[in-house]
C-alpha cells in the first residue's frame, strides 16, 4: 500500500476526524515505517491536498485545481484531492488538449502529478477538460497571505491546562524532552487523556495554543535564534533548508512545497523544499522573524 | 436446606428429590445446568457419604422400576410414569430423575474396567445388574423420551427458573448421545470460563452472539486446560447448541471480576505511571461493586495492601520490581486483586486511573509506554528497533523500578511477530475476531476499492494452530493474527465478500471510486484579517466557519486580489537564442536558456522549455534555429503595435529587423495580419535605423 491510496480515499471520504485518519494512515502504510499520522497531516496539508483543523482534530479534502510550477519548465501541477476516479480518468482527458500527464511517486506523499504542456493556455485547456479550476501560480497567491509570527499569534491566547499525565519542553535542536515543570517560558506539551496540547509561553508569562510550527519558530525567535533558514541557488530557483525540529507553518509550508508539488526530501537533519525562488525564501524567513542565510 | 429423608436406604422417590434439588433450583436460574453425575456426587448426597454404598443404593432404585423387556422393553415403567407425571402437572420433580442420573454414572465409567473406551454397554448394564451381551431392551426410545422430557420440564414448564438444559443427542453414539452430553464439559472446565472472558476482554453486559463467543473459545480452548470432554464440545458440532448455551449465558452473569461458572471474583491490580508533578509508578485498579476498602496479600515474606479511596484501589507503598516480575496476589475469592507478573508491561493512557495503566497486549495503532525488566530490556528495544511504527524517549523506570527501561510512546501499525517477552503482548484486538483498518467508505462494512479491511483473529498460543478461516469459501494463510485481506482481492475489485472462522461469519463490501472531485462539505479554510496594505495581521487556524476576510482551502486563496506578474513564456532550449519582443517599438529582451534544475533532472521531467519574463508584456517570441527558416515568430499576445518607442536606437532597430526577418509558421490569418500590421511599423523605423 502507498500514500497514493490514502489520498484516494480521503479524497472519496471528503472529511473526518483524526482517530479515522490515524486508523487509515496505519493500515496503508502498515510496514513502511514512515513519519507518524500527525507528520503525514501537515504533509498532506502543506501539498495543499487537505486542509487540517487541528483544534477539532478533524480534516477535510481541500479541492483539486490546475496551476503553473514556477520557473518550471512549462510544467503544471495538479493540486488539491484526487479520488481514484479523477487519477485514472487525468491522463485520458488532457491528452486531446496537447498535454500529458507525469505522476511521479513519493515515499512519504501521495504521486505528484506534473502536466506537461505546451503553453500556459494548453493547461488552461487541460483544466476545462479535468472540470477543475485551473490557478495561475497559486504560489504568488498564497504568497500575498502569508502571515507573520505575531499575526499567528494574536489569534492563539489561551489559558494554562492541567498536567496530568506529564509535560515535555520543547528544544528547537533536540526536540521534546520531559520536564517537571512548566514554570520557564518555552513551548510545552501536555499529554491529556485526549488530544496532546501545545502551548507556547512567552517571555511575560502569555501563553498561546499553538501547533508545532508556530510554537517552534515563536520559541526561536524568543531565544533570539535568526538564522535557521537557508537558501541555495539551483540555476532558476532554489533549495530552502528548514531545520528538523522547526517545521514551516502550515501556509508557509504549503507555499513552499507547491514551488515544486515535491513534499519536502529530508536529509541530515534538514527539510529540504525544491524550487523555491529567492523571493519567497526572503518573505517565508522575514514571516518567521529569521534572516535568510543564503549560501 | 436439604428437604429429603436422612434414611441409609435410598429409594426412587429420596433420590430424584436430592438429584433435584442438587441440580435443578432457584440459583442456577437462566444457567446452563450439567447433570453430571459421578461417585463423589453421589457421596456427597446420599446419608452414608460413601461412594459405594450410594452407588449401590442408586442402582437398586432404579433396577426396582424395570419392568420386563417385552413387549416394550425395561425402561417402560420410568416412560409410562414420566408420561403420568407430566400429563398431571408436572409438579415435583421427574421421577426419572435417578434412572437419568444412573445413565450418566455409566458414561462416566467408561474406559475403565479393562474395556474399550467406547463401551457404554458394559458399564450401564453392570450397573443394572443386566448381561451386558446387548443393549437393554427399549433403551434407545424410553431413555430418549426421558431425557427430551426433563428438557421440556427445564426450558418449557419451568422457562428456566432452575436451570436451563444442556442436554443434547450425540450423534455419534447411537444410544448413549444423551448420557454423554452431560459427562463432558464439567465443572472444572466451567471454572474455566472465566478465564475465557478475561481472555477476549469481555465487559459486564457487553452483548456478543453466541456464535460469535463459541468461535473465539475453540481459539481460546487448546493448551488452557479443560478437561478432554469439554476439548470434544468445543471440536464436534453435533454439541454446538450445548457450548453456545453454556457461553452464552455464562457470559450475560458476567460483571467484569467474574461469572456464575467462576470460583472467584477478581479484577485486574494494574501497574501505572504517573508523570506529574513527577514521574512515578504504583498499582492500581478501580473497585468492583461489593470488594471491601481494603485488601492484604503475602509479598516476599511480608504483608502488602492495597487501599481503595474514591473508588481506586492504590498499593500501599512503593512498587517495586519483583512485584512486575512475579506479580503480586492480594485479597481472597471472594475479592482478589491480581496483577500479573510479566517482564514487560505494556501500558496506555487511562483517564480513570489517571496515567499510564498496565494492559494485557498492544493495541495497533495507539500509543504506549512499556515497561521492561533489566534481563529483557537488550532484547525488546532491539525488536522495538525493527518492528515499532514509533518510539520514544527511552529511559530508566521511576523510583524503585529504575533499573527497569521505560520506553514512551511506542506505536505498532499491526501485528508483529514479536518473540520473547514480548511474545505475550504482541498486538490484538482484545483476541476478538474483527475486521479492521482498511479504507472504509459512509456506509457500513463498505470499503474503498483496494481497501479491504484485515482480518484480526484471536491470539493462539505460539506453536499452537487455530481454525483456518475462509474468504468467499477460499481457506487463508493465516499465520499471523493479521491477515491482509486487501492483499488478497484485487485493488479493483468491487464486489461484496464474506469472511468465515470458526463457524461465525463477517462480511463486507468493497467498492469502486464514484466520485470525481471530493465533497466540498464541511471543509476547513484558513481564515486571514488583512490590514490596509493587504499584510495578513492576523491567521485563524482552519477551522470549517473561519472568521476573516481571506479565505485559504488548499490551493485556493479567495478575498483577497493578488497583483500577479505577467505571465512567463514559455521558450525551447533547442533554439540557439531567443527574444522577447513586445508592443512598443523597442520593447525587446534577449533570452539564454539557464541550465536545467538539479531537481527537474531527479525526478525525470523533461526539460525541453524553459520560462522567460520581460519587464513588459510580451507580443511576440523570435527563436534562432539552426536550420531554416532560420528566424522563427510566434505571437504570445494579441497586442496592438503601439506607436510610442523606446529611445534605444540599437533596440529599436533590433526590435524591427527581427519582425521584418522572422518566419511565421502555420498561423491563421489574424495572426498574420497582426504581424503585418507590425511590420508596417517596422518599415517606417526602417528610414530611422538599420535592420539588424
Amino acid at each position: 500500500m502507498s500514500y497514493e491510496v490514502l489520498a484516494h480515499w480521503l479524497a472519496e471520504v471528503g472529511h473526518h476526524g483524526f482517530d479515522q485518519f490515524t486508523e487509515a494512515h496505519t493500515w496503508a502504510l502498515a510496514g513502511r515505517h514512515v513519519a507518524s499520522p500527525y507528520a503525514a497531516l501537515r504533509e498532506l496539508s502543506a501539498l495543499a491536498y487537505i486542509e487540517v483543523d487541528w483544534r477539532r482534530r478533524t480534516w477535510g479534502a481541500a479541492p483539486p485545481c490546475l496551476t503553473l510550477l514556477p520557473d518550471a519548465g512549462g510544467h503544471g501541477l495538479l493540486v488539491g484531492a484526487r479520488t481514484a476516479r479523477l487519477t485514472r480518468e487525468v491522463d485520458e482527458r488532457i491528452q486531446s488538449h496537447d498535454a500529458i500527464a507525469i505522476p511521479v511517486a513519493q515515499t512519504r506523499a501521495p504521486d505528484s502529478i506534473f502536466i506537461a504542456a505546451g503553453s500556459e493556455t494548453a493547461l488552461e485547456r487541460a483544466a476545462d477538460a479535468l472540470e477543475i479550476p485551473y490557478a495561475h501560480s497559486v504560489v504568488e497567491r498564497l504568497a500575498a497571505v502569508l502571515p507573520g509570527l505575531d499575526a499567528e499569534l494574536v489569534t492563539r491566547r489561551t489559558h494554562p491546562v492541567v498536567m496530568h499525565y506529564g509535560v515535555d519542553r520543547y528544544d528547537i535542536d533536540d526536540g521534546w524532552s520531559p520536564v517537571d515543570s512548566d514554570d520557564a517560558p518555552g513551548m510545552y506539551k501536555y499529554e491529556r487523556s485526549g488530544p496532546t496540547a501545545i502551548h507556547f509561553v512567552d517571555e511575560n508569562d502569555a501563553r498561546f495554543d499553538v501547533d508545532l510550527a508556530v510554537g517552534a519558530w515563536a520559541e526561536a525567535r524568543r531565544r533570539g535564534v535568526s538564522d535557521l533558514l537557508w537558501w541555495k541557488r539551483d540555476f532558476v530557483n532554489g533549495t530552502l533548508d528548514v531545520p528538523q525540529f522547526l517545521p514551516l507553518p502550515s501556509l508557509h509550508a504549503r507555499a513552499a512545497t507547491l514551488c515544486s508539488g515535491l513534499p519536502a526530501r529530508f536529509h541530515d537533519g534538514s527539510y529540504f523544499y525544491v524550487n523555491v525562488p529567492e523571493w519567497l525564501a526572503h518573505r517565508i524567513a522575514s514571516d518567521l522573524a529569521q534572516v535568510l542565510i543564503v549560501k | 436446606m436439604r428437604l429429603v429423608s436422612s434414611g441409609s436406604d435410598w429409594g426412587p422417590t429420596e433420590w430424584c428429590s436430592a438429584l433435584a434439588e442438587h441440580f435443578f433450583c432457584p440459583e442456577s436460574a437462566q444457567l446452563p445446568v450439567l447433570f453430571f453425575i459421578d461417585e463423589a456426587l453421589l457421596a456427597a448426597l446420599h446419608p452414608s457419604r460413601d461412594a459405594g454404598v450410594a452407588v449401590t443404593s442408586l442402582s437398586e432404585a432404579v433396577r426396582r422400576g424395570l419392568a420386563n423387556p417385552n413387549p416394550h422393553g425395561y425402561f417402560d415403567g420410568f416412560e409410562r410414569r414420566g408420561r403420568q407425571w407430566k400429563l398431571a402437572g408436572a409438579r415435583d420433580c421427574p421421577p426419572f430423575l435417578h434412572l437419568l442420573a444412573l445413565c450418566v454414572l455409566a458414561a462416566t465409567r467408561m474406559g475403565t474396567g479393562g474395556v474399550a473406551t467406547s463401551n457404554y454397554r458394559h458399564h450401564i448394564c453392570g450397573l443394572l445388574d443386566l448381561s451386558d451381551a446387548e443393549m437393554p431392551a427399549g433403551f434407545r426410545d424410553s431413555l430418549g423420551y426421558l431425557w427430551d422430557t426433563l428438557t421440556w420440564w427445564l426450558d418449557c414448564h419451568h422457562r428456566g427458573d432452575l436451570g436451563l438444559s444442556t442436554i443434547v443427542e450425540g450423534k455419534h453414539f447411537t444410544h448413549i448421545g444423551y448420557p454423554i452430553s452431560q459427562t463432558l464439559f464439567r465443572s472444572v472446565d466451567n471454572q474455566r470460563l472465566d478465564d475465557f472472558f478475561r481472555w477476549i476482554g469481555l465487559r459486564a453486559g457487553e452483548e456478543i452472539d453466541d456464535d460469535v463467543l463459541v468461535a473465539h473459545f475453540r481459539a481460546w480452548a487448546p493448551g488452557n486446560g479443560l478437561s478432554d470432554g469439554a476439548l470434544r464440545v468445543v471440536g464436534e458440532p453435533e454439541f454446538d447448541a450445548t457450548i453456545r448455551r453454556i457461553l452464552g449465558r455464562f457470559s450475560q452473569t458476567w460483571d467484569g471480576t467474574s461469572s456464575k461458572a467462576g470460583g472467584e471474583r477478581r479484577t485486574a491490580l494494574r501497574v501505572v505511571i504517573s508523570a506529574f508533578p513527577r514521574v512515578s509508578a504504583s498499582a492500581m485498579a478501580e473497585q468492583p461493586d461489593g470488594f471491601p476498602d481494603r485488601l492484604e496479600g503475602a509479598f516476599a515474606g511480608r504483608t502488602v495492601s492495597a487501599t481503595a479511596d474514591d473508588g481506586v484501589y492504590s498499593l500501599t507503598g512503593e512498587i517495586e520490581g519483583k512485584m512486575l516480575s512475579n506479580g503480586l496476589d492480594l485479597g481472597t475469592a471472594a475479592a482478589r486483586l491480581v496483577l500479573d507478573g510479566s517482564d514487560v508491561h505494556v501500558l496506555e493512557l487511562d483517564a480513570e486511573l489517571g496515567g499510564w495503566a498496565s494492559v494485557k497486549a498492544i493495541r495497533p495503532g495507539a500509543r504506549h509506554w512499556l515497561l521492561v525488566s533489566p534481563a529483557h530490556a537488550k532484547d525488546v528495544l532491539a525488536q522495538l528497533d525493527q518492528c515499532a511504527q514509533v518510539c520514544g524517549a527511552i529511559g530508566p523506570g521511576p523510583a524503585a523500578l529504575r533499573e527497569w527501561t521505560m520506553v514512551r510512546n511506542v506505536v505498532f501499525d499491526g501485528a508483529a511477530s514479536l518473540s520473547g517477552a514480548l511474545s505475550v503482548r504482541r498486538p490484538t484486538h482484545s483476541n476478538r475476531l474483527a475486521l479492521r483498518g482498511g479504507l472504509p467508505l459512509g456506509a457500513a462494512n463498505a470499503y474503498l476499492a483496494g481497501g479491504a479491511p484485515d482480518l484480526w483473529l484471536p491470539a493462539v498460543p505460539q506453536n499452537e494452530t487455530g481454525p483456518i478461516p475462509q474468504l468467499d469459501g477460499t481457506p487463508l494463510d493465516a499465520r499471523s493474527e493479521q491477515i491482509r485481506l486487501a492483499d488478497v482481492l484485487p485493488s479493483s475489485d468491487s464486489s461484496s465478500h464474506v469472511v468465515q472462522w470458526a463457524g461465525t461469519r463477517r462480511s463486507f463490501t468493497t467498492v469502486a471510486s464514484a466520485l470525481r472531485a471530493p465533497e466540498s462539505d464541511a471543509v476547513p479554510a484558513h481564515g486571514l484579517d488583512v490590514d490596509e496594505h493587504n499584510r495578513a495581521c492576523a491567521h485563524h487556524p482552519p477551522s470549517v466557519n473561519p472568521l476573516g476576510s481571506v479565505r485559504v482551502q488548499g490551493a485556493i486563496v479567495d478575498g483577497l486580489t493578488v497583483p500577479s506578474r505577467p505571465a512567463p513564456v514559455l521558450l525551447k532550449r533547442g533554439a540557439q537564442s531567443a527574444w522577447l519582443l513586445g508592443a512598443q517599438p523597442g520593447q525587446i529582451r534577449e533570452i539564454t536558456a539557464p541550465r536545467t534544475p538539479s531537481w527537474h533532472r531527479r525526478i525525470g521531467l523533461a526539460d525541453q522549455l524553459f520560462e522567460a519574463r520581460a519587464e513588459f508584456e510580451v507580443a511576440w517570441v523570435v527563436e534562432r534555429w539552426r536550420f531554416e527558416p532560420q528566424l522563427r515568430i510566434r505571437r504570445i499576445v494579441d497586442l496592438m503595435p503601439d506607436r510610442e518607442r523606446c529611445e534605444s536606437v540599437e533596440s529599436l532597430a533590433l526590435w524591427a529587423g527581427l519582425l521584418h526577418e522572422a518566419t511565421l509558421n502555420g498561423a491563421d490569418e489574424q495572426v498574420s495580419v497582426r504581424l503585418e500590421q507590425y511590420r508596417a511599423v517596422a518599415h517606417e523605423l526602417s528610414g530611422e535605423a538599420e535592420p539588424a
